[in-house]
């Protein structure tokens, strides 16, 4: 177990979290940096007719927007609280 | 009307940014609201940071002008934050107290180098974004208020460094609060209100009156002609069908090589499911060779590295009180601005065709496009995107005064000052940098506000990001390894788009294709640089520096 860097109490939560956070950047990367390769290699692919004859630019376009706030609020409900942290949040 | 529900809007925030800013006495809350904002309200301020006029103004407008490629920047602004939240978000806000070079030399005992590179990439980076917000404000008071663009400019430089100098973060906080919660109402609104309508052209849509506005050099925005789809009310993938079945035209006149206006050419008959497709801006994308591809790569990459990489988006991490709410307010920030970017892709093509757009202007398209269901649209929709220049400029020269006098005074310049001598020293910075925005958003005039900003997306990916993720993640990182990575990310991005074919074409007014560097984008080239040189540079270093933690 790891030590935060304060050197004080461990971090275990902090790496879930972390780790938690990569997962999910990877996934979103597969199908980020998938849109850049499919509209390089040939961008008259996008044209082809997906889901009710919308086309895999616009889906795909939304699809990555969607995709975006579905592992966001994913990370909310799976990310521990740090304990370190007071719990009642004071508001301006 | 129009005015008044304008003048409303900005006395509103006048008074609202006053009445809270008398809140903040100490550096603490002038600069980061003593750290004290709740997470929802910060994650709406979150919005309303981000959805600049760029994303309003230069999204819609290029939609309307160009089709699919406005929207690429929709998908690449959001996908930024999943870099935020996902690697950036909760670091950062454990490293830093201020701004961005404090999270940066945290770890390096506040080292001074460290300080001055990533205060000098602030300034930078800061002046870059703030130049399409004044563009954007002076699009909007023409139509607005009759007045023409630099006055625009000069108006909305006089208020925001008004709020700047007045106030601090909790009354930008708020106001950008408010705003963000307005501006993604009354759009989703505005959608609903282009679905009712369906995919047709304004009653009485003046072709001639439409193309003779066309500026030398440039294509008209698509018209349409033929619409097969039903006539009314459709939902929202119907609208796309029926758009993508639509037939449009476009004129085009030369570029101007006498006195004499150049004659119209056309029209060009484009399919709407052309439109649909990438490459109407980026022409790069369908050309054969693959290094005019690579401008699309290179935009793509600026925009997912950029986010995080952001100054006055940072510094909304210390505006909460602990990680956790700092990851909560990201994920409300992404969610809201999320549906946002939605919403683009239909006021954009609702713009287009309505007709009801200004050939020599793309900024005002989402504007114009309220104006069709009547004057209060129109009112409240500038007044929203007038409020919201005011908010951004006002986040940004927040984050770029707070760059000089905590950076460059206190670290750097080893001066310690008073609380109130800071929050001073910050709002003189605050007017010098808001004079600044004001020139350059004049000289700028002709450029689209979200490609301007793709250019702050880039310098912020090339100097920011390689230094904040490397300092995370690899415990190898030096200080001399950071400086390097920062000016080298900073000068060669600043200097690839100064030599690229847009800046010769609209600032030097000399041919795009004498262009010293390949495609006009720099990210592609610029980010690796950047990280490559950290590597390189803490290697040489390490021994005689290791990290401290």
């Amino acid at each position: 177990m790891s030590e935060s860097p304060l050197g004080k109490k461990p971090i275990r939560h902090r790496s879930t979290n972390q780790n938690l956070g990569l997962v999910l950047f990877a996934v979103y990367c597969l199908f980020y940096f998938g849109f850049i390769v499919v509209t390089v290699y040939d961008y008259t692919l996008l044209s082809t007719e997906l889901f009710a004859g919308v086309n895999l630019a616009v889906i795909y376009g939304i699809g990555l927007i969607l995709l975006a706030i579905l592992l966001a609020v994913i990370y909310a409900f799976l990310a521990r609280p740090d304990p370190q942290e007071p719990t009642e949040a004071a508001e301006i | 009307m129009t005015i008044a529900i304008f003048l409303f809007f900005v006395f509103f925030t006048l008074g609202l940014s006053w009445w809270l800013g008398r809140r903040a006495k100490t550096a603490s809350g002038y600069f980061a609201a003593h750290g004290q904002v709740g997470w929802f309200v910060n994650g709406i301020a979150f919005a309303g940071d981000y959805l600049s006029a760029a994303s309003f103004l230069g999204i819609c407008g290029m939609i309307a002008f160009y089709g699919y490629d406005g929207f690429l920047y929709s998908i690449g602004f959001l996908a930024g934050w999943v870099v935020a939240l996902f690697v950036i978000a909760e670091p950062i806000r454990k490293l830093g107290k201020f701004t961005f070079a404090d999270a940066l030399s945290a770890k390096f005992s506040n080292s001074r180098g460290i300080t001055l590179a990533a205060a000098i990439s602030t300034l930078i980076v800061s002046v870059f974004y703030l130049i399409p917000q004044m563009v954007g404000a002076g699009s909007l008071i023409k139509p607005l208020l009759g007045l023409e663009h630099h006055w625009g400019v000069l108006l909305v430089g006089s208020v925001v460094i008004t709020i700047v100098v007045t106030a601090g973060m909790v009354s930008t906080t708020w106001v950008q609060f408010i705003k963000g919660s307005m501006l993604v109402v009354f759009c989703a609104i505005l959608v609903v209100a282009i679905l009712a309508n369906g995919v047709r052209k304004i009653d009485g849509f003046d072709k001639n009156a439409f193309i003779e506005n066309t500026p030398p050099g440039k294509k008209s925005p698509p018209i349409l002609v033929n619409n097969p789809g039903p006539d009314g009310a459709v939902g929202p993938l119907e609208y796309i069908r029926t758009f993508s079945d639509s037939t449009f035209e476009q004129y085009s006149r030369p570029a101007k090589t006498t006195d004499r206006l150049p004659e119209l050419t056309g029209p060009t008959v484009v399919q709407g499911s052309s439109l649909l497709l990438p490459g109407g801006y980026f022409s790069g994308v369908r050309s054969e060779k693959w290094i005019d591809r690579m401008d699309f790569v290179s935009l793509m990459l600026a925009l997912f590295c950029g986010t995080a990489a952001l100054p006055h988006i940072l510094i909304r991490y210390y505006t909460v009180k602990d990680p956790t709410a700092a990851r909560k307010s990201t994920v409300v920030g992404i969610m809201s601005i999320g549906f946002f970017y939605l919403l683009t892709l239909y006021i954009g093509l609702g713009a287009m065709v309505s007709g009801n757009t200004d050939p020599r202007d793309s900024n005002m398209s989402a504007p114009l496009l309220a104006k069709v269901f009547g004057a209060f649209p129109f009112a409240l929709i500038s007044a929203i995107a007038f409020t919201t220049v005011l908010g951004t400029v006002s986040g940004l020269i927040l984050a770029a005064s707070g760059a000089v006098a905590h950076d460059l005074i206190e670290v750097v310049g080893k001066r310690k000052l008073k609380d109130h001598a800071k929050v001073g020293a910050a709002k003189v910075a605050a007017l010098t940098v808001g004079v600044i925005a004001v020139i350059l958003g004049i000289l700028f005039k002709d450029f689209n506000a979200s490609f301007l900003v793709g250019w702050a997306f880039n310098i912020a990916a090339s100097a920011n990001l390689p230094a904040i993720v490397m300092i995370l993640f690899w415990k190898g990182t030096t200080r001399q390894g950071v400086i390097a990575s920062i000016l080298t990310g900073l000068i060669t991005s600043l200097a690839w788009l100064l030599l690229s074919g847009p800046a010769f074409k609209e600032i030097y007014k000399l041919n795009p294709a004498d262009a010293i560097v390949p495609f006009s984008q720099p990210g592609l080239v610029t980010i690796p640089l950047a990280f490559i040189t950290l590597i390189i540079v803490s290697h040489l270093t390490r021994r005689r520096e290791p990290i401290t933690n």
